[in-house]
């Protein structure tokens, strides 16, 4: 089923500046510090937009494995250097765990999708693989961004703890595995609570996109299945590798907790040594 | 007496910042030795050298004449056993307490009837096992500790200022039961403290450390006939960790 309605001008586009106007309109009035942010942020997204689909249009012209595996891992790169990007303590070898996970991640979790569940031929056709592996990336950098951060916080707080079952003769593992459960937890949770409250109260962004492009809501639905449970299962895969990676960092061979590591200071420190 | 500890030389340095310089000192197997400081000597951080917690920069340290180095780690721990300050207690009972902490061993002895004789040995009756941990008193907490380290059946207890944070009357009950049990089980106990008069009716002999290195030894408990300035100012000031 297609309408005609559904198929937007340029000059829809831009009549759908009076949204920014209207805003643009109130903000002035009630004498907001926002106004000037405002019109930055939507030429910013026109833009941006505008740019993307012009990329993927190019990109999906392209019928070649070999570019679409080059893409991905350009994808994966960037989302590396930015999960790396938002730590706030320097751990060795940080962006390689990153890249690591992703790419396994992804290459799990994609390859299930689109040989096994989509069954797309070719394996890389790109109108499945770029908007899929986007998800799939877009999801694990942030739900690994999250879990760590929240590691390094369990650590802090649990130093003592973690000292007294070294102490005690636990290995690294057995030390920190209270910090893990409860980081991996606070990872995925947002994850599981996303399943608990879909389509009770809207819409999700895929099934609405779809819908839009006049596809029948019950096949929408099933698209929208599938990405919630693929999304659960690489922010559970991905949590799982890139925290058994990195709590090995925080210990030596002789099983001594390197407590330094967790100073705020510490990533400060490491760019002035590195630049000296 | 055999030499237990030897410490030849350590040095140790964290941030930048010496903590521990050329530090030299023998443990003898069986005694009890005090080791008394100001806030930030480096008593707490002598103390995680011998439970390898942390390895010296510098120097050696010698367990039973071989390098602590050259020991599994594991094994190391469970003999040399260390009590924190403030006691941690993991979610659960008591009883999940002392069992957690012997996981890694599968080879301990964790049958009901020893772990009610070794909460006996601490003070507490077999009640307590299935009593919530975190919600027992600070002295409470520490002698479940206590109980959690000698389920391993240490032959050295190292203490970081055990009774820091309890009052004067529960602080010896607690110097009282551990001096019973080392007298018991034959361990060698090294207590680091602030309160030279606290130690001086359970040390066999008192280390004083003062800026990371040992600035005088007395053979007894006694410490005011010690004739190190440093040592003396440190009594009479009275210029005490809190």
């Amino acid at each position: 089923m297609k309408f005609d309605f559904l198929v937007l001008s340029w000059y829809d586009v831009v009549f759908s500046l009076m949204f920014v106007a209207g805003s643009y309109g109130l903000l002035r009035y009630w004498k907001l510090d926002l106004s000037q942010s405002l019109i930055i942020g939507s030429v910013r997204a026109f833009l941006q937009l505008t740019i993307m689909g012009y990329v993927l249009t190019y990109f999906f012209r392209q019928n070649n494995w070999v570019f679409m595996i080059l893409l991905l891992l350009i994808m994966i790169s960037i989302a590396s250097f930015e999960g790396t990007r938002r730590q706030d303590i320097h751990i060795k070898n940080m962006f390689l765990i990153f890249l690591g996970t992703m790419i396994l991640t992804t290459f799990v979790i994609l390859a299930s999708i689109l040989v096994f569940i989509m069954e797309v031929k070719p394996w890389y056709f790109p109108y499945a693989m770029i908007p899929i592996a986007g998800m799939i990336i877009g999801n694990a950098t942030n739900s690994t961004s999250l879990s760590i951060n929240r590691f390094v916080g369990e650590l802090r707080h649990r130093q003592d703890e973690i000292e007294t079952l070294l102490s005690l003769g636990a290995p690294p593992r057995e030390a920190i595995i209270d910090a893990y459960r409860d980081s991996l937890k606070a990872a995925l949770i947002p994850n599981i609570n996303g399943m608990m409250m879909v389509g009770l109260v809207q819409i999700p962004g895929v099934m609405t996109g779809q819908i839009l492009s006049g596809i029948d809501p019950l096949v929408a639905v099933k698209y929208q299945i599938i990405i919630m449970y693929m999304w659960t299962a690489t922010a559970t895969l991905a949590n799982v590798i890139i925290l058994s990676i990195i709590y090995r960092g925080f210990f030596n061979e002789r099983w001594q907790f390197k407590k330094q590591m967790l100073s705020q200071g510490n990533k400060l420190k490491k760019i002035k040594s590195t630049s000296k | 007496m055999n030499k237990l500890f030897q410490l030849r030389d350590v040095g140790l340095s964290m941030d930048g910042q010496a903590i521990l310089k050329n530090l030299n000192l023998d443990i003898f197997a069986g005694e009890f030795l005090a080791i008394l400081g100001p806030s930030g000597s480096g008593k707490s951080t002598c103390l995680r050298l011998l439970n390898n917690l942390y390895s010296a920069r510098f120097g050696e340290i010698l367990y039973k004449d071989k390098d602590i180095t050259d020991y599994d780690i594991q094994s190391l721990r469970k003999e040399v056993a260390f009590l924190l300050q403030n006691p941690i207690m993991f979610k659960g009972s008591v009883e999940i307490n002392l069992l957690r902490a012997h996981e890694w061993f599968p080879d301990s002895d964790t049958q009901n009837e020893t772990l009610v004789k070794i909460l006996n040995d601490v003070g507490l009756d077999e009640h307590y096992l299935y009593k919530e941990a975190n919600r027992l008193s600070g002295g409470e907490k520490q002698r479940v500790a206590l109980a959690r380290l000698l389920l391993n059946r240490p032959t050295v207890l190292l203490l970081d200022e055990p009774t820091a944070n309890l009052d004067p009357a529960l602080a010896q009950r607690i110097l009282n039961r551990i001096k019973k049990l080392q007298e018991r089980y034959n361990l060698t106990v090294v207590m680091v403290s602030h309160d030279h008069e606290l130690v001086k009716n359970y040390a066999h002999r008192v280390a004083f450390l003062l800026e990371g290195n040992i600035v005088a030894m007395s053979q007894s408990a006694d410490v005011n006939d010690i004739q190190n300035e440093a040592v003396m100012a440190f009594i009479k000031e009275s210029r005490y960790e809190i």
